[in-house]
């Protein structure tokens, strides 16, 4: 009942009329031309801010982005692929919030811009290392792998706030870099998964994993699919738990004027892999006992939890 | 106005969310899609659900042992006994039984064989490894031919080396110690495509033991120097192929040859190639193959000479070349998180070529088909059928039944009850035996014939199987969230139609007469309860009553090299600053009337120099009784023996 009326306390933006002179006068939702996941969650976000915030939304495509009347617009861009161009002066939207878009990417591109928001897709670090704590009470050392881009939050920061010791290794441009990883998991009791797709993609996750797991140590995150593929757990926020967020940010900016500052998906539920848990001898508690477990220890890890 | 609008939106929001946000995984939202990596066929079997006593030796545990011989690391398991015949040969034997010879284990070093069909033995110092490459050493503590096929007789070492990933760009080692001990390692290791390789050199000498108890110095030294390496490609997500070789080279002097000769020296070469390849059908589907081949060749030539009235000399060797060809095949089927199957099927060529021990050679071929059952009928319990048939050419075939029942009362623990029964075929030293020297460039020449042939024995070819029957009840757990880590077993064990004789004594022909049965309790323990500190202990008390229906001796046989109690402990400590300390004691008495009781300690300091690091360590042995090692000619001069050590990898 509590949380029910804090979403409609929070909802409450969306509701009030702006103060002075509505500029926004329509959205733009541009998606990657051939993702139909991402054209469907853009469906979504459509029909959830025409109702909500009763101006047009429509949607493009990336290849089909320049837009002639942008002075009234807000943007809202899905996907990675769009940040550069987001970065550049050829964005000559009012305003724009980049949707479902890693928090590393987003930094490497956008830092300290005032003109552009993010929800990002990952989720906040702290948050997975205070799910590592919970499945593993004995936890010290945390091994994390990077590329040249800068961790989302700054280490000395995730140390204080996991009272954990973290121990960071750059494996881009390394072609030798399961070593790397091989030493540091001697050296770690886990490793933490960063959403960086120059590290975890498709043609690493193999390595990752089994380096890690013949170690005799699990990965934890970056997303809810690399459970599936071996990662021990993740927290993951769910489509609707998004757009939620992103309804209500595009409300307070009506409202406002201004962007609100770039955030991580606030809800979010636990997700975990019982097997590669059982194959290392860890036990484990089902994802619904997790999830309500890890939110009530919310207070402890600070901001981006 | 707008605020029932926006109320509105709540509303149609949840109700409209349904139609793409609940089918929606969010994972289907990822840009870039991943693969599923570990599925089950992939991972392996928690400890909890292994139907069988296993002892893991890591390589941490092995670093911190601070030994220089693969054999010696075998004292960590609860059980094992480890002796010596001579400086470099070792007998190493799951609940000790005959000193003869290491017959009834199978070794293997990443799934090949390394067991000597010719000599029926296993020569610890010819294998052509390091110990720095081990990852880890699963020791399976009890019969399993079902799994592992012929001479999984009393247990199963299962080397696994480091995949080359997980090795070091390059490392070298230099260890110097007491007997002029010297060992150099160099390896290097990196990353073509998507392949990983290693390739390591090394080079292993000692002295051997100092004296004979009588005084006079012995002469069992080794000196070799080897090469291996280890290529591992992974083409796609769903297979992967690996390459294997090794080449040894080496000299070892003995002195325990009859007293009229002058000992001559063993030259040995070993040559090995292994292919291996895993295949990912689907998620619970996997195929795997290995193809091994190995060879052997002792040089071993001397001059002896012989009383006929005049005393006649002639050249006489025993040299022999042992070759080897597995091919090993076998599918790995889940089928649900309940039932598990593995079939498959092993061949096993052995030649040997020798004109004293075979006058010639001999070829023998070997089958097996093996099947292994998992099946978990109800959450807590899970029974295991497993069986192999095996049929060596021209004798007949036997089944090995072994039957399992594990019952977990949580996931933490298990209590297992285990039944089995092997086979050990007898090997072609035993049954096949042909043994004459043959003597040439006799002198004086013209007394006798030129080559002279001196038969010396022949085997009846009469010989039938050796065989176990097992039994075990035993506990796996772990207590306080993995800080303590705990198995135990008791087991009774009949063995049947053991050939115990000496096989190298010409007047005792080979028989299946003795009968002995072994019962008692074996523990071992992991304690790491706090994060600088590890603990290991394990202990084992064995009691062996043996009989044998032709002579006395054969029943003794079976029983000189089994102690009554055997165990060690170690405890590991990280100082911080890249210093640790190890200290271990080990001891097994009786063995042969000699008492084992050794102290190891060990430190370790390393530093850091920029990326790479650079490790010097002090080792000190302290024997607390002079006859330690089987025979009372095994001795050292000095009670304390010291090695040190210096390593640098970048």
């Amino acid at each position: 009942m509590k949380r029910m009326f804090l979403i409609l306390l929070l909802w409450l933006p969306v509701c009030l009329p702006a103060s002075g002179e509505a500029v926004i006068a329509r959205i733009d939702v541009v998606i990657p031309a051939d993702n139909a996941a991402l054209a469907d969650l853009a469906g979504g976000i459509q029909h959830a801010l025409q109702q909500s915030a009763a101006i047009p939304v429509n949607i493009r495509t990336a290849d089909n982005k320049n837009s002639s009347d942008t002075q009234n617009t807000l943007l809202i861009a899905l996907s990675d692929n769009l940040l550069p161009w987001l970065a550049t002066e050829k964005n000559n939207y009012a305003a724009t919030l980049a949707f479902y878009v890693s928090s590393t990417a987003y930094l490497a591109h956008l830092r300290n811009d005032d003109k552009v928001t993010a929800l990002y897709r990952d989720q906040p670090l702290a948050r997975q290392l205070q799910l590592a704590k919970m499945l593993m009470p004995n936890l010290h050392h945390v091994g994390i792998v990077t590329g040249h881009r800068n961790l989302p939050q700054p280490l000395a920061e995730l140390e204080r706030s996991s009272k954990l010791e973290i121990q960071t290794i750059d494996i881009e441009d390394k072609i030798d870099w399961p070593k790397y990883l091989s030493q540091l998991m001697l050296d770690s009791d886990v490793l933490l998964g960063v959403d960086d797709a120059t590290i975890y993609n498709a043609d690493t996750i193999r390595s990752i994993l089994l380096t890690t797991y013949r170690r005799g140590k699990f990965l934890i995150g970056p997303a809810r699919s690399f459970v599936s593929a071996g990662s021990l757990a993740s927290c993951y926020t769910a489509p609707d738990q998004y757009m939620q967020q992103l309804v209500e940010m595009v409300g307070v900016f009506l409202r406002s004027q201004k962007l609100p500052r770039p955030q991580y998906p606030r809800a979010y539920r636990v997700a975990i892999n019982p097997q590669v848990a059982a194959s290392l001898g860890l036990a484990v508690q089902d994802e619904k006992t997790l999830t309500a477990r890890l939110q009530n220890q919310v207070g402890e890890c600070g901001d981006g939890c | 106005m707008r605020k029932s609008l926006a109320l509105t939106a709540v509303v149609s929001f949840s109700l409209t969310a349904p139609s793409y946000g609940a089918d929606l995984d969010d994972s289907q939202l990822e840009s870039i899609p991943v693969p599923e990596v570990l599925t089950p066929v992939r991972l392996k079997q928690p400890r909890t659900e292994v139907p069988a006593s296993v002892t893991v030796i890591d390589h941490e545990l092995i670093a911190a042992a601070g030994v220089r011989e693969l054999p010696e690391l075998l004292r960590l398991v609860p059980g094992m006994v480890v002796s010596a015949r001579s400086g470099w040969d070792y007998v190493v034997s799951y609940h000790g039984t005959n000193r003869r010879n290491s017959r009834r284990m199978q070794v293997l070093i990443d799934g090949r064989s390394v067991y000597q069909a010719g000599l029926a033995t296993i020569e610890w110092s010819d294998i052509p490894i390091a110990i720095e490459d081990i990852e880890r050493i699963e020791v399976t503590r009890g019969p399993d031919t079902a799994a592992y096929g012929a001479n999984a007789f009393l247990g199963i070492i299962n080397i696994i080396t480091k995949h080359p990933d997980d090795s070091a760009r390059l490392r070298v080692k230099a260890t110097y110690g007491s007997s002029g001990t010297e060992n150099y390692y160099a390896s290097t290791s990196g990353n073509l495509q998507d392949s990983s390789y290693r390739v390591t050199l090394g080079k292993r000498r000692d002295n051997g033991f100092d004296t004979r108890q009588r005084g006079d110095e012995r002469n069992d030294s080794k000196d070799a120097h080897f090469i291996n390496g280890r290529w591992l490609l992974t083409p796609a997500d769903s297979w992967n192929i690996g390459f294997q070789f090794g080449y040894k080279n080496g000299i070892k002097t003995d002195d325990l040859n009859p007293p009229n000769v002058i000992p001559p020296d063993i030259w040995v070469k070993d040559y090995y190639g292994s292919v291996n390849s895993q295949v990912f059908l689907s998620d619970k589907n996997s195929i795997k193959w290995q193809l091994d081949y190995s060879r052997t060749q002792y040089v071993s030539e001397y001059r002896t000479c012989e009383n006929f009235g005049v005393i006649i000399c002639g050249d006489i060797n025993d040299n022999s070349q042992n070759t080897r060809v597995d091919f090993d095949l076998q599918d790995t089927w889940l089928s649900s998180k309940d039932v598990k199957l593995v079939t498959g099927t092993h061949f096993q060529r052995k030649h040997v070529d020798s004109q004293t021990f075979y006058a010639g050679t001999i070829d023998l071929n070997s089958y097996q088909l093996f099947g292994n059952f998992e099946y978990r009928f109800l959450p807590q319990w899970t029974a295991t059928i497993a069986g192999s048939e095996e049929k060596q050419e021209h004798g007949g075939s036997d089944f090995s039944p072994r039957l399992a029942l594990l019952f977990a009362p949580d996931k933490t623990q298990t209590f297992r009850l285990v039944y089995s029964e092997a086979i050990r075929t007898p090997d072609l030293y035993e049954n096949n035996l042909n043994w004459n020297y043959t003597a040439t460039k006799i002198s004086p020449p013209n007394l006798i014939p030129d080559p002279f042939i001196r038969p010396f024995k022949k085997s009846l070819g009469d010989l039938t199987e050796e065989h176990i029957r097992s039994r075990e009840f035993g506990y796996y757990g772990l207590w306080f969230g993995g800080a303590l880590e705990l198995d135990a077993k008791i087991f009774n064990d009949d063995l049947t139609h053991l050939i115990s004789e000496n096989l190298t004594n010409a007047n005792l022909i080979p028989t299946n007469s003795t009968s002995l049965n072994q019962t008692g309790f074996e523990t071992e323990l992991n304690i790491h309860p706090i994060e600088p500190l590890h603990i290991h202990i394990n202990y084992a008390q064995i009691n062996s009553h043996a009989s044998s229906s032709t002579d006395i001796a054969n029943a003794y046989n079976e029983q000189t090299l089994t102690p009554r109690h055997a165990g060690s402990a170690g405890i590991m400590y990280a100082l911080g600053d890249g210093l640790s300390l190890s200290s271990f004691y080990y001891f097994a008495y009786p063995v042969n009337a000699t008492k084992l009781s050794r102290w190891d300690s060990r430190i370790t300091k390393q530093l850091r120099l920029f990326t790479n690091n650079l490790s010097v360590s002090a080792a000190v042995q302290h024997y607390f009784y002079k006859y330690s090692d089987y025979f009372t000619d095994n001795t050292y001069d000095s009670p304390n023996r010291f090695l040190v050590s210096v390593d640098l990898s970048f």
